[in-house]
């Protein structure tokens, strides 16, 4: 256990072999506490912060984030991961989490980072829902470059997908009889269980009510990078004018498509169950090299 | 089966649980690899008894599926024990390749250097739980363990190498409509060359069925794995307590059943309190909702709390922010 700036940190640290990269795996922040691991090159300049997505997708991504970190701390950027209140290792009841409450553990995980380095330019990079998250929060502490995984640019659709898996789990469980209406269960029981996840009415609420594409496009950083999985030719629609939009403010965007599709919700973690082993490799070679052309580790 | 058999116990009241201010991460070394893991310090007074987790393969990390194992190291922790989870090589927080998980070559090194760091933190009393792939690493592992208390065995399969050796057409018809109705394979069919491998399969078992090669299997019982029943028997002639759960709905728990008929019968039957079998309501193998999830995490604390319930364990005080 270390001791810094009078708070009790509950850390753990390790090197990584010949790269000269310091991994530390702390609780921090409270009174409810988040997990979170920081990657710490040797003097740093600049800080990444990953903003994972949550529930199912949290698993799904979750070995991509680690080998995205360990390799952008490699080429020289400090890396901050972290996990939301109530999901992974970090306190919290998951029935309270919203959009709010997963921005302001990002904005933690930012203070970690900035508190632990002394980094002063900051990137973020999110997948999914927390793509939206890395962007509102990489606004307010003035980010300079955004990598934003397949972003939920539509709240209703995302959700909408989400419960599709909690209708092919209701297939399964048809033989007893049960009936099973997601959107009436949230609204009469203020959650809903969608292949072992809770889906909460106030995440729901939150995310449900809010314009998404505009949390995403307004303030874009200067550089900007927007992956996209699957979709065929071409980015799908909201993702082409999210990208319309960030051009028009003047950012510098680049795109990448991703074949085939991502069954977010399905399936275990991707490179054990033998899908898209490769993914992750691509994943971090696009980032990596668009961080290191927009953000380069020194200045 | 004349080993203890109870159906499912009613959720219990929770107790004042564990939070990640008793919880500390530790790096330990596996072979060439770094692991991570996660020790939680009991929120009363400790049994000095730790309960280490070996996670199911599917889902990967220590966490589990909605977090499923960190609320069972919390809720541990409120009953008096130390926690300890920790993540596979090449998986979550480690080091090292990723690799399929494969039954016949569970991850025993990662399990025994977990046990060691455990006893690292002066906890030497260890009750081990596992789910599918991590019973079976347990079970690899806890024969050659000292200070073995128990051990929780949650869907582990009866037979070596399911996932990757078993022919597929050796499915029973009501095995394979219920192997058919998971979402995961009706996901599949949105896909057009995992289609293909269905229209495959059905063909191959077509054919099976014509050759009638499936009723051999109810007779010879040579599936079933020596690991499996060897390490049961020793863990019986050690007096060490076993927890079996499965779900009555599993094509785990069928087999478990069909095996009665040899020599895991004779086993079971010389068991007595031994080995206890708690049978919980349908297809628990993936905690695909809630209520399972959390059946299964009340049963395996309920049963370790029970294990401890006549001060048979050592109480020291070693809670809260200053315990080890």
């Amino acid at each position: 256990m270390t001791e810094r700036e009078g708070v009790a940190l509950q850390a753990a640290v390790r090197a990584d072999a010949g790269g000269g990269v310091r991994e530390e795996a702390s609780f921090f922040g409270g009174p409810e506490r988040l997990f979170g691991v920081t990657y710490l090159p040797p003097d740093p300049e600049v800080g990444v912060v990953i903003c994972s997505p949550i529930h199912a997708e949290l698993l799904r991504n979750y070995r991509r984030e680690v080998l995205l970190a360990r390799s952008l701390a490699r080429s020289g950027y400090a890396v901050q991961r972290f996990q939301y209140r109530g999901s992974g290792n970090s306190d919290g009841d998951p029935a309270e989490e919203t959009f709010e409450s997963l921005c302001e553990d990002a904005r933690a995980a930012v203070d970690r980072l900035v508190g632990t380095t002394g980094v002063e330019r900051l990137v973020f990079v999110g997948t999914r829902l927390g793509a939206v998250a890395a962007a509102v929060t990489g606004r307010t502490a003035g980010a300079v470059a955004l990598a934003m995984w397949e972003p939920v640019l539509n709240g209703e659709r995302y959700f909408r997908e989400i419960f599709r898996g909690h209708l092919v789990s209701g297939l399964k469980k048809a033989e007893d009889g049960e009936e099973r209406k997601p959107s009436q269960e949230l609204r009469d029981r203020g959650s809903v269980d969608v292949l072992g996840y809770s889906i909460d009415r106030p995440l729901f609420e939150s995310v449900r009510t809010r314009r998404l594409i505009d949390d995403a496009a307004q303030g874009a950083p200067p550089h900007v990078l927007l992956v996209q999985i699957g979709g065929g030719r071409g980015l799908r629609a909201e993702a082409g004018s999210l990208v319309e939009r960030w051009r028009e403010a003047g950012a510098s965007v680049r795109t990448h498509q991703l074949e085939g599709s991502e069954p977010w919700w399905f399936g275990g973690t991707p490179q054990i169950s033998g899908e898209d082993p490769d993914r992750a490799g691509e994943l971090t070679e696009v980032t990596s090299q668009w961080m290191l052309q927009s953000a380069p580790p020194r200045s | 089966m004349d080993a203890a058999e109870r159906a499912a116990p009613e959720l219990i009241d929770r107790a004042p649980e564990s939070t990640a201010a008793l919880e500390t991460p530790v790096y330990f070394e596996a072979g060439d690899d770094v692991l991570l893991g996660v020790l939680t310090r009991p929120s009363v007074r400790s049994l000095n008894v730790a309960l280490i987790s070996a996670a199911g393969g599917l889902r990967g990390t220590s966490m589990g599926r909605n977090r499923m194992m960190v609320r069972l190291a919390r809720q541990a922790g409120g009953r008096g024990f130390h926690a300890f989870r920790f993540d596979y090589h090449g998986v979550g927080e480690s080091t090292g390749p990723i690799e399929s998980f494969s039954l016949d070559a569970p991850y025993v090194q990662d399990l025994e250097a977990a046990a060691r760091t455990v006893e690292g933190f002066g906890v030497e009393r260890h009750v081990y739980a596992g789910i599918c792939f991590g019973a079976r690493t347990v079970m690899s592992l806890v024969p050659s363990r000292e200070g073995v208390a128990g051990v929780a065995l949650v869907e582990p399969p009866i037979r070596d190498g399911l996932r990757q050796g078993r022919k597929l057409t050796r499915y029973g018809n009501r095995q394979l409509m219920r192997v058919a109705l998971r979402p995961w394979v009706l996901a599949g069919l949105l896909k057009k060359e995992q289609r293909a491998y269905y229209a495959k399969f059905v063909k191959a078992k077509l054919h099976a069925a014509r050759t009638k090669d499936e009723s051999r299997e109810e007779t010879d019982l040579s599936w079933v794995s020596e690991d499996y029943l060897g390490t049961l028997q020793r863990l019986v002639d050690r007096g060490v307590p076993v927890l079996l759960v499965y779900g009555d709905g599993s094509e785990n728990y069928r087999e478990f059943l069909r095996a009665q008929t040899g020599r895991l019968g004779e086993l079971m039957s010389s068991a007595g309190d031994g080995i206890e079998i708690v049978t919980l309501p349908g297809q628990i193998h993936g905690f695909s909702d809630l209520l399972s999830q959390q059946r299964v995490i009340d049963t395996i604390e309920g049963w370790a709390t029970g294990l401890f319930a006549d001060g048979d364990g050592p109480p020291e005080d070693l809670g809260g922010e200053d315990g080890a």
